[in-house]
C-alpha cells in the first residue's frame, strides 16, 4: 500500500566519510505537511536502517543557524531498522521555504558519539489563509428590499479574527455596506468568527454577483474573499399558503419544507407557510421529516392557497431493514 | 495491505492476545476431564487413524452457534447424542443473534395452521387476532416446493430468484418446514401471528412469523419474560442480551411483546444449554480433516484460539451464559467428530477477496459484512466454505448473490462502519463500533450530499437507500409479481413477459455507482475508497438528526468542521481507509449550492421529486456511507439431507452443512438457515459412529 500524499516526501543526504567503518547511513525523514501555516504544528518522523546494533542512538534537529531544536530517540522498529516517534514542532513565524537539518548521533556499544548521517529537512511556511462561507442568504430577494445574510471568517491557525472589518462589494464595484467581525465564536465550530449583514437590494432584477472579502491583517495572514450571487426578483405580487398535513392523521406537520423555486419556506406550528411570489407557473415540492415529499404543480394568478397531504414513511418495523 | 495505515485495528490486538496467551498448554485445561464434559464431549487423547492427535472427541461436532448451528445440535443431541459446538466468537449466536428473527415457513406449517383455526398460543401471550384470512396461508408442500422453485417469478430488478434453486435440496426444505417450526417451539421459540411474507420465502402464501418474548420482571427463557434492561431501551441502551434492542410487537402479539433475534437466539441456545450440549466458544475451524484429502471420511476439524478482547481494559469477551462452556484456551488444536461434521460457520459477505468473486467492484476493505461488531472480524469470512472446497467439495448457487438486492446495499445508517443495525452501548461488542449511527428516513437523503473518496458525487442521493421488495406475498407491482395475492399463478409465463417486465423493471444501480472506480481507483485493486455524506448544521436544524454520542463518536466515521476545507483534511487525515485526498469536495460544495440556487441538478436529476438545500450554514459534517453486504448465496453444494457434495456429485461422509456456509438456494434468511439444520441434525442421527 502506499502512504497516503501527505506522508510520502522522503528525503535523504548521507554525509561523506562520517564513519570509521565506511558505513554510510540513509536517514529519511517524513514530513507532514510539507506546507504548513505560520506557527502551526509541524510533525517529522525519522527511520533509519542499519545492520549493526546500537547502545544509543537520536537524530537532532537544527535550523538554519545550527541550533538544535530537539533531540529524539530511535528504537527499534524492525530487523536492522529504527525509527523516531512522531515529532511535532511548531513551524516558525516566518513565511517562506524553510531548511532544517536533521543529524544521526549514534553510540555505539564502546561509548563514542558519532554523527553518521544527516538529512535536510525542507518545508515551507505559508501564511494563513482566511476562508469565507456565506450562509442564510434569501434563495430570492425583491428589488430593492432590505435582506439579511451571514458571512463567516475562518483563519485556517484559528486565529482571532474578532472586530476585523469585512468589505461588501457589490456587482458594479461599489462598496454595499460596512461590517467588521463580532468578538464570539459561531456556535459549534472551533474559530469561525461571524457578522451578520443587512443591507438593500439592487433595484433591478436578475442575477447579482457581490463580494465579500477580508484584508491581510499582516504577513502571516493572506487575504480572503467569498463571491455570493444574489437572485434579485421583482416584488411579489400573490401569496401562496400552503397547508401540510399527514394523510392519514389529518393533523398538521410541522416545519415541513415548502419549495416553489426559488422561493422556499418552512411551515409553522399549524403546518402552514405563506409564500410571497409572483405569479406564474411553479412546481410546489413540500417535504417532512419522516414524509415521502410529494410534488404538485400550480399556476399562480392570484393569492392562493393549497393543501399538500404526505404520506408518513413506512414504519421501520417490518421494514426489510430489520432482516 | 489494503488499509491505509494499522490503526487500533481490532485485529492485531486479537493476534497479539493470542501468542501471550501461547504458554497454556495441555496442562493448562486439565481441569476439563471426561468426567466434566459429562456425557456431551469427551476430552480424548486416542491417536486419529491418519496420525493425528486428537485433544476432543465428540460423536458430533457443530461449528458455527448460528441458526443453522444450534438446530442442528439440539436435534443430533435430542437423539442421545455428544454434540459440541464450536464458534470463533465470544457468544453463542452467529449472525441470528442481531436478526429480525423473522422466519418464513410454510407450507401448512404449525403457526399457519394456529392461525387459520383462528386459536392463539399455549401460554396465551398472543392477544391479538390473525391478521390474515385462512386462505391466505392454506397451502401443502407441493405448493411451498413449486412457489420457492417457480421459474417464471422475478424480482423488480428482473433476477430469478426461485428460478435456480436447488431442487431436491428444496423439496427437502418444503417437506421440512412443518417440522422446524415445531421443533423451534418446542425448545422455547414464541412466533407471533403470521404477518406476510419474509424476504424470497415464495410469493403465493403468507408465511412469516416473527420471534418475540414478553416484558416482564426478569428475564426467564421458560416464563418466555425478558426484562425491559435486556430488551433494551429505546435510543439508549442494548444489552448482552440482546445486541440490537428489541422492538415492540404490539401489533403482531399483543400487548408488552417484544420481538427479534434475541428471542429466537436466546431460546434455542437456553435449551441446547439445558439439553446438555457443550460449548467451545474462542474456537474457530481452520481445517476440515478427512482420511485423504480428497476421499474418505471427514474425521473432525482443526481449530485455532479466536478470544476477542475489550479494546479499552483489555479484559477477554465472556458469553453471555456460561453453562456448559469449554475454557480451553490452546492455540490450536484437533477435534474428533464421530459421526458427524457440520458446517455452519456462515457466509463470505465479510472477505473481500471471497465476495470479488461475485462482484469485483465491491472489493473495498472498508466495507463490511452485517453484525461486524458483533462477529468480529473472523465473522462471516468464507472459512467454512474454503476448509470444504479444500478437501473436495463442490460449490453451488454462485451466480444467486446478484439475484437479490439485500446481498449489498446501502444501509440507512450513516456514521458507522457497521451500519447494517444500529447497536447500542450495553453489548460488549458496542466499543468495537463506537457509533450507533444516524438512522435515516428515506426523506432524510435530501439534506445531503454523498460524495465518493475523491469528494465527486456519484448518484442521486434520493435513491441511495432505496430497495425494492423481493416476489413475496402479497404480490403486486412493487414485488415484481402481475397478480395480487391469491391471484397469483405459480409457474405462469405472463410472470416474466417482457411486457410486465418493462411495467415493473426498478432496479437498483445506486450501490454500483458507489463502489465505480473515481479518480482516486489505483492499480492493481481499484478500491472505490470511503463514502461520505456532507451536511450541514442546516441538516441539524431542518430534520433534526441526533448527531450526539453514541450516535456518533469520534471513531474516524464522523466529522465535523468549520470548513469545507477543513472537513476534507479531516477525513484524509482521520479515516482508516481514506487513501486519497478529497481533492474534489470544496469544489462540489460549491456547484451542488449553485445547483440549489438554479433549482435544478444537472449532473444527477435531484430536485424533481424532494427539495434540494444548500451546504453552507456551519459547522460542517461528514458521516461515513457504508454499503454493507449483507446475504451470502453460493456455497457449499448440498444434497436434501445437509451432506456436502464432491465434484461428482456423491456425498462426503460424515460431512453436513447448512445456511449461508451452503449454497444452490436463494432464500434470505432465518427460514433457509433453520430449517438446513433441523434437517441435517436429523441426518446425522442416522450416521454410523
Amino acid at each position: 500500500m502506499r502512504p497516503p500524499e501527505h506522508l510520502s516526501s522522503e528525503r535523504f543526504v548521507s554525509l561523506p566519510a562520517l564513519s570509521e567503518s565506511e558505513m554510510k547511513l540513509d536517514l529519511i525523514c517524513t514530513v507532514s505537511p510539507e506546507e504548513v501555516d505560520s506557527g502551526a504544528d509541524i510533525t517529522l518522523k525519522f527511520c533509519v536502517t542499519c545492520p549493526r546494533e546500537w547502545r544509543e542512538s537520536s537524530v537532532s534537529i537544527r535550523n538554519h543557524e545550527e541550533a538544535e531544536l530537539v533531540r529524539a530517540g530511535l528504537r527499534k522498529s524492525g530487523d536492522e531498522a529504527y525509527e523516531t516517534d512522531d515529532i511535532v514542532l511548531a513551524a516558525p513565524r516566518i513565511v517562506g521555504e524553510h531548511v532544517y537539518r536533521a543529524v544521526l548521533v549514534v553510540t555505539d556499544k564502546g561509548g563514542s558519539a558519532q554523527e553518521q548521517a544527516a538529512t535536510d529537512v525542507r518545508f515551507v511556511v505559508k501564511p494563513h489563509a482566511a476562508l469565507l462561507n456565506v450562509w442564510d442568504l434569501p434563495s430570492a430577494i425583491p428589488a430593492g428590499e432590505r435582506f439579511k445574510f451571514t458571512v463567516g471568517v475562518k483563519c485556517t491557525a484559528g486565529c482571532d479574527l474578532g472586530g476585523q472589518p469585512l468589505h461588501v462589494v457589490r456587482g458594479d464595484g461599489s462598496q454595499a455596506c460596512a461590517v467588521s467581525l463580532g468578538r464570539a465564536i459561531w456556535p459549534g465550530t472551533e474559530a469561525l468568527y461571524f457578522a451578520e449583514i443587512e443591507t438593500e437590494a439592487p433595484a433591478s432584477t436578475g442575477d447579482d454577483r457581490w463580494e465579500v472579502g477580508i484584508a491581510a491583517l499582516d504577513c502571516e495572514h493572506a487575504a480572503g474573499s467569498v463571491s455570493l450571487t444574489l437572485r434579485v426578483v421583482s416584488p411579489p405580487d400573490c401569496v401562496v399558503t400552503i397547508e401540510a398535513l399527514d394523510r392519514e392523521t389529518q393533523k398538521p406537520i410541522e416545519n415541513a419544507r415548502v419549495v416553489m423555486h426559488p422561493y422556499r419556506a418552512a411551515t409553522d406550528a399549524n403546518g402552514v407557510a405563506r409564500l410571497r411570489v409572483t405569479k406564474g407557473e411553479y412546481d410546489i415540492l413540500v417535504s417532512g421529516s419522516k414524509y415521502i415529499p410529494a410534488t404538485t404543480s400550480v399556476t399562480v394568478a392570484a393569492d392562493l392557497a393549497t393543501r399538500a397531504e404526505l404520506d408518513a414513511e413506512p414504519p421501520a418495523d417490518l421494514q426489510d431493514e430489520a432482516w | 495491505m489494503a488499509r491505509k495505515r494499522s490503526g487500533k485495528s481490532e485485529d492485531r490486538k486479537e493476534t497479539k492476545a493470542v501468542s501471550r496467551r501461547n504458554f497454556l498448554t495441555h496442562g493448562a485445561v486439565a481441569g476439563v476431564s471426561a468426567a466434566a464434559l459429562g456425557s456431551s464431549a469427551a476430552e480424548t487423547s486416542a491417536q486419529g487413524a491418519d496420525g493425528i492427535k486428537w485433544d476432543y472427541e465428540t460423536d458430533v461436532l457443530v461449528v458455527g452457534s448460528g441458526a443453522s448451528g444450534l438446530p442442528c445440535a439440539i436435534r443430533a443431541r435430542d437423539a442421545g447424542l455428544r454434540v459440541l459446538v464450536i464458534d470463533q466468537n465470544f457468544d453463542v449466536g452467529g449472525k441470528m443473534l442481531h436478526s429480525g428473527g423473522q422466519i418464513a415457513l410454510g407450507g401448512g406449517d404449525p403457526v399457519q395452521l394456529r392461525d387459520i383455526a383462528g386459536q392463539g398460543d399455549k401460554e396465551g401471550f398472543i392477544k391479538v387476532a390473525p391478521l390474515h384470512k385462512p386462505q391466505d396461508m392454506t397451502e401443502d408442500p407441493d405448493f411451498l416446493f413449486r412457489d420457492i422453485t417457480d421459474w417464471s417469478v422475478l424480482n423488480v430488478g428482473g433476477h430469478a430468484p426461485y428460478r435456480y434453486n436447488e431442487r431436491e435440496m428444496h423439496r427437502a426444505w418444503a417437506d421440512n418446514c412443518y417440522g422446524t417450526r415445531q421443533f423451534l417451539m418446542d425448545n422455547y421459540v414464541r412466533f407471533s401471528r403470521i404477518t406476510g411474507t419474509h424476504s424470497t420465502g415464495g410469493v403465493s402464501r403468507a408465511r412469516r412469523a416473527i420471534t418475540f418474548l414478553m416484558l416482564g420482571d426478569k428475564t426467564d427463557i421458560k416464563a418466555g419474560t425478558v426484562t425491559q434492561r435486556d430488551a433494551g431501551i429505546d435510543g439508549k441502551s442494548s444489552s448482552h442480551f440482546a445486541p440490537r434492542i428489541m422492538a415492540d410487537a404490539s401489533k403482531i402479539v399483543g400487548p408488552k411483546a417484544v420481538w427479534n433475534g434475541a428471542a429466537l437466539t436466546r431460546g434455542l441456545e437456553f435449551s441446547a444449554r439445558e439439553k446438555g450440549i457443550r460449548f467451545m466458544l474462542n474456537r474457530r475451524m481452520t481445517e476440515l480433516v478427512r482420511e485423504q484429502q480428497f476421499s474418505g471420511r471427514v474425521l473432525g476439524v482443526k481449530a485455532s484460539y479466536t478470544p476477542r478482547f475489550e479494546p479499552d481494559t483489555g479484559a477477554r469477551l465472556e458469553s453471555l451464559w456460561n453453562n456448559g462452556n469449554i475454557d480451553e484456551r490452546r492455540a490450536t488444536i484437533h477435534i474428533r467428530a464421530k459421526m458427524a461434521v457440520f458446517v455452519g460457520s456462515g457466509g463470505h459477505g465479510a472477505n473481500p477477496q471471497f465476495r470479488s468473486m461475485f462482484y469485483p467492484a465491491f472489493n473495498e476493505p472498508a466495507f463490511v459484512s452485517s453484525a461486524w461488531a458483533l462477529l468480529g472480524p473472523l465473522g462471516q469470512d468464507a472459512s467454512g466454505i474454503i476448509a470444504g472446497m479444500r478437501i473436495g467439495a463442490n460449490l453451488a448457487g454462485m451466480q444467486q448473490n446478484l439475484g437479490i438486492t439485500q446481498s449489498f446495499h446501502i444501509p440507512p445508517r450513516l456514521a458507522t462502519r457497521d451500519a447494517y443495525t444500529d447497536m447500542h452501548p450495553g453489548h460488549p461488542t458496542f466499543p468495537f463500533r463506537r457509533s450507533t449511527g444516524i438512522s435515516m428516513g428515506t426523506s432524510s437523503y435530501e439534506h445531503l450530499i454523498a460524495v465518493n473518496q475523491v469528494g465527486k458525487r456519484f448518484y442521486n442521493e434520493m435513491d441511495l437507500a432505496k430497495r425494492y421488495d423481493s416476489p413475496v406475498w402479497p404480490g403486486g407491482p412493487r414485488n415484481g409479481v402481475p397478480k395480487h395475492s391469491l391471484e397469483q399463478v405459480q409457474c405462469d409465463w405472463r410472470n416474466c413477459h417482457p411486457s410486465w417486465v418493462k411495467q415493473m423493471y426498478n432496479s437498483y444501480p445506486a450501490l454500483d455507482a458507489a463502489v465505480a472506480m473515481n479518480e482516486g481507483s489505483q492499480a492493481p485493486h481499484y478500491y472505490s475508497g470511503p463514502l461520505w455524506a456532507i451536511f450541514d448544521k442546516g441538516t441539524i436544524e431542518r430534520d433534526a438528526w441526533n448527531i450526539n454520542p453514541p450516535f456518533t463518536a469520534d471513531n474516524g466515521y464522523f466529522f465535523s468542521a468549520d470548513t469545507i476545507e477543513e472537513l476534507a483534511r479531516k477525513i484524509y487525515t482521520r479515516h482508516e481507509f481514506q487513501r486519497v485526498p478529497l481533492a474534489h469536495l470544496k469544489e462540489t460544495v460549491r456547484k451542488w449550492n449553485a445547483f440549489v440556487d438554479g433549482g435544478a441538478d444537472p449532473d444527477f436529476g435531484r430536485g424533481k421529486d424532494a427539495p434540494m438545500h444548500k451546504i453552507d450554514k456551519p459547522p460542517f459534517y461528514a458521516a461515513a456511507i457504508c454499503p454493507v453486504w449483507h446475504d451470502s448465496y453460493g456455497g457449499l453444494r448440498i444434497n436434501g439431507k445437509g451432506q456436502v457434495l464432491d465434484m461428482e456429485g456423491a456425498a462426503i461422509p460424515g460431512l453436513y452443512s447448512g445456511g449461508e456456509a451452503s449454497g444452490g438456494g436463494n432464500q434470505h434468511g432465518l427460514g433457509r438457515a433453520l430449517v438446513h439444520g433441523y434437517i441435517a441434525g436429523g441426518a446425522i442421527t442416522q450416521e454410523r459412529a
